[in-house]
């Protein structure tokens, strides 16, 4: 069952954004396999849910590649499909297949964010829950309404190793001991917020 | 190292980074949207829109004129036919922006979208959901949100400039936006607190960075120096003599020491801000970058004695406004990092004069706070007597 979440992105009010999550998914290399035949009632953008830290990141690859379809002259796709420019602007370098092994789904693949742009009216919550329904075997899970829980299967060295994060804590100065849980929980939150954040502008920065 | 005469007015600091920096003799210059003509305004504070100004030197030059550059002095070596001569001392500019460029062909007519007025931004921002911050020389800074309805941020959008040439001002914008963000990125993997860099659009000359909740210093010392006056006011009035400065109280003494060790933070990986003032630096609020809006507070105001509101010292000193900064070469350090005190510290001067008390507690934590602080310092000395010397002339 399929739990899709509308997302409208300031400024591209216009072109909402179709986003569901799913666990436990057995059938990826099905859906990849749909992917690489190029089939049109696969046209989504399928990642692999534990290289997404949170919804910001996401939600940068998809404003941009809307801005892509809007604006041409000025940012060109620089991939086939409005779909595929997700998955190619969330990877730091300009090499379309290493983005897709990157966050693409591989067969073994069993977190699962899928992404479906509405840029025509036909595409609708409704229309993607009932395919994804009938095409994805998995749970289907919440994001909730903000996409704040979008990075919940993160795996924070995959996502450092692919941006080329340092690990803050084994730079420099050795990190004092934490001194408590709570203390713990705050050091972590920091860095992921502090990942996040460079993330961000790596991304931008892309191809640059 | 030789370039050609129109690679050198790509990569001529603007007026402002040219005042800002200091530098004597001949100041400005900038392409007219003739290539090959050169213009020379005397005056920092000529800007392009008043270029119809008649210039002192009109010079019209081969675009093809070598033209020597000397990077261990810093200056430029200007062969014009009929002027003989000119040494323009410059400082030295991103080395991204020095790069050679295709020969500039004969002046197309300023690109206009008659469908677009200049001063309203490019897709996709054009939503009503918008507020001008900031209409500077360079940027529109605009307020608005991005990527998601509680991600605030500000556009930074440069336009295009109908007097120089199309082709040069595309590449002029790209190479000055892509030069601010990498800053950007770069000072906040090393830990300086700076907006995060959101998205762009480098073609069409946008560029948005998460919004700094909280107040700029500039109004941390303006609030600082009205009490400063209520203070000797009252001070005349009873006991005479006490030194009006001791109003700077603990709370604003280790406000001006996290200013120092920012600073020296800044310099200490290599980044010259390039416009360091008080506005530029603001002390962001508690609440994270991306807020939530269910507990997004604005700085706490409190009051003092007298019951005027005074802005809230706390929050993490960060820095804005990368527009003008650059990646100091080795040689140049010393130099680079002693402007960006020099700035701060006119700025300073110019709040209150009692402020001077307080910069100085700038410049002992900057001291400690990083391994090339004492060369800096020891600029400074040399960049002040230089301003003195300016401003002496007139
Ligand atoms: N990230 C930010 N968060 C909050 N306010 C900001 C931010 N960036 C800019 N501002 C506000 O907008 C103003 C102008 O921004 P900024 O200085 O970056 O633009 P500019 O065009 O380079 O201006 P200047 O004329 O100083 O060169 C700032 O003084 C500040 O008040
Ligand atoms: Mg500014």
């Amino acid at each position: 069952m399929a739990i899709v979440r509308t997302f409208s992105l300031p400024h591209f009010d216009d072109y909402p954004v179709q986003v569901a999550m799913f666990t436990e998914v057995t059938n990826a290399n099905f859906l990849r396999s749909q992917l690489l035949e190029a089939n049109p009632e696969f046209d989504y953008a399928f990642l692999d849910a534990s290289m997404i830290i949170s919804s910001l990141p996401l939600f940068h690859a998809i404003a941009h590649a809307i801005h892509s379809v809007l604006s041409p002259t000025t940012s060109p796709l620089r991939t086939r499909t409005p779909h595929s420019e997700i998955v190619f602007r969330l990877h730091s370098n300009n090499n379309i297949g290493e983005s897709y092994r990157k966050f693409g789904i591989a067969d073994d693949t069993t977190n699962l964010i899928a992404i479906k742009l509405s840029l025509t009216p036909e595409v609708t919550n409704a229309s993607v829950a009932d395919h994804l329904t009938a095409v994805v075997q998995g749970v289907g899970v919440d994001e909730g309404e903000d996409g704040g829980q979008l990075g919940m299967f993160a795996d924070m060295a995959k996502i450092r190793k692919v941006y080329k994060l340092n690990d803050v804590r084994s730079k420099g100065k050795v990190a004092k001991k934490p001194e408590s849980k709570d203390q713990d929980e705050q050091t972590k939150v920091n860095e992921r917020v502090r990942m996040e954040r460079d993330i961000m502008g790596i991304m931008t920065l892309k191809g640059s | 190292m030789m370039l050609r005469l129109h690679d050198v007015l790509f990569s001529t600091p603007s007026p402002k980074v040219a005042a800002n920096r200091g530098w004597g003799g001949v100041r400005v210059w900038y392409n007219d949207s003739n290539a090959g003509h050169v213009s020379y305004h005397p005056n920092t504070d000529s800007s392009p829109k008043n270029s119809q100004a008649a210039p002192i030197v009109r010079a019209t030059t081969q675009s093809k004129s070598p033209v020597h550059v000397s990077p261990q002095l810093l200056c430029l070596v200007f062969s014009l036919q009929s002027t003989g001569i000119i040494i323009v001392t410059m400082a030295p500019v991103a080395a991204a922006t020095i790069e050679p460029v295709p020969p500039v062909r004969p002046p197309t007519p300023p690109p206009s979208d008659p469908s677009r007025p200049l001063h309203t931004l490019p897709p996709p921002f054009t939503s009503s959901n918008l507020q001008l911050l900031a209409q500077g020389a360079e940027a529109l800074v605009y307020k608005t949100t991005f990527l998601s309805p509680t991600t605030q941020c500000v556009v930074k959008y440069r336009p295009p400039k109908p007097y120089r040439h199309p082709t040069l001002d595309k590449r002029l914008t790209k190479a000055r936006l892509l030069a601010e963000a990498r800053v950007l990125v770069r000072a906040g993997r090393e830990g300086v607190s700076v907006p995060t860099v959101l998205g762009a659009d480098w073609e069409a000359g946008w560029l948005v960075l998460g919004w700094i909740g909280g107040g700029s210093v500039r109004a941390v010392l303006d609030a600082w120096a009205d009490r400063v006056k209520n203070r000797i006011k009252a001070q005349e009035d009873e006991i005479q003599g006490q030194d009006p400065v001791e109003i700077g109280d603990e709370g604003m003494l280790d406000l001006m020491r996290r200013i120092g060790i920012c600073v020296g933070h800044l310099h200490s990986i290599g980044i010259a801000h390039g416009d360091l003032t008080t506005s530029n630096i603001m002390l962001k609020s508690p609440s994270p970058d991306p807020p939530s809006t269910t507990n997004g507070q604005t700085p706490v105001q409190s009051s003092d004695s007298t019951g005027s509101a005074v802005p809230s010292l706390a929050g993490e000193v960060t820095l804005i406004d990368f527009g003008l900064a650059s990646h100091m070469m080795a040689h140049a350090v010393d130099e680079e990092g002693a402007v960006d005190l020099y700035v701060l510290e006119r700025a300073f001067a110019a709040t209150h004069p009692a402020a001077e008390y307080l910069f100085a507690e700038v410049l002992k934590s900057y001291q400690g706070s990083w391994k090339g602080a004492r060369g800096v310092l020891k600029r400074l000395d040399d960049v002040r007597l230089r301003g003195r010397k300016r401003s002496m002339l007139g």
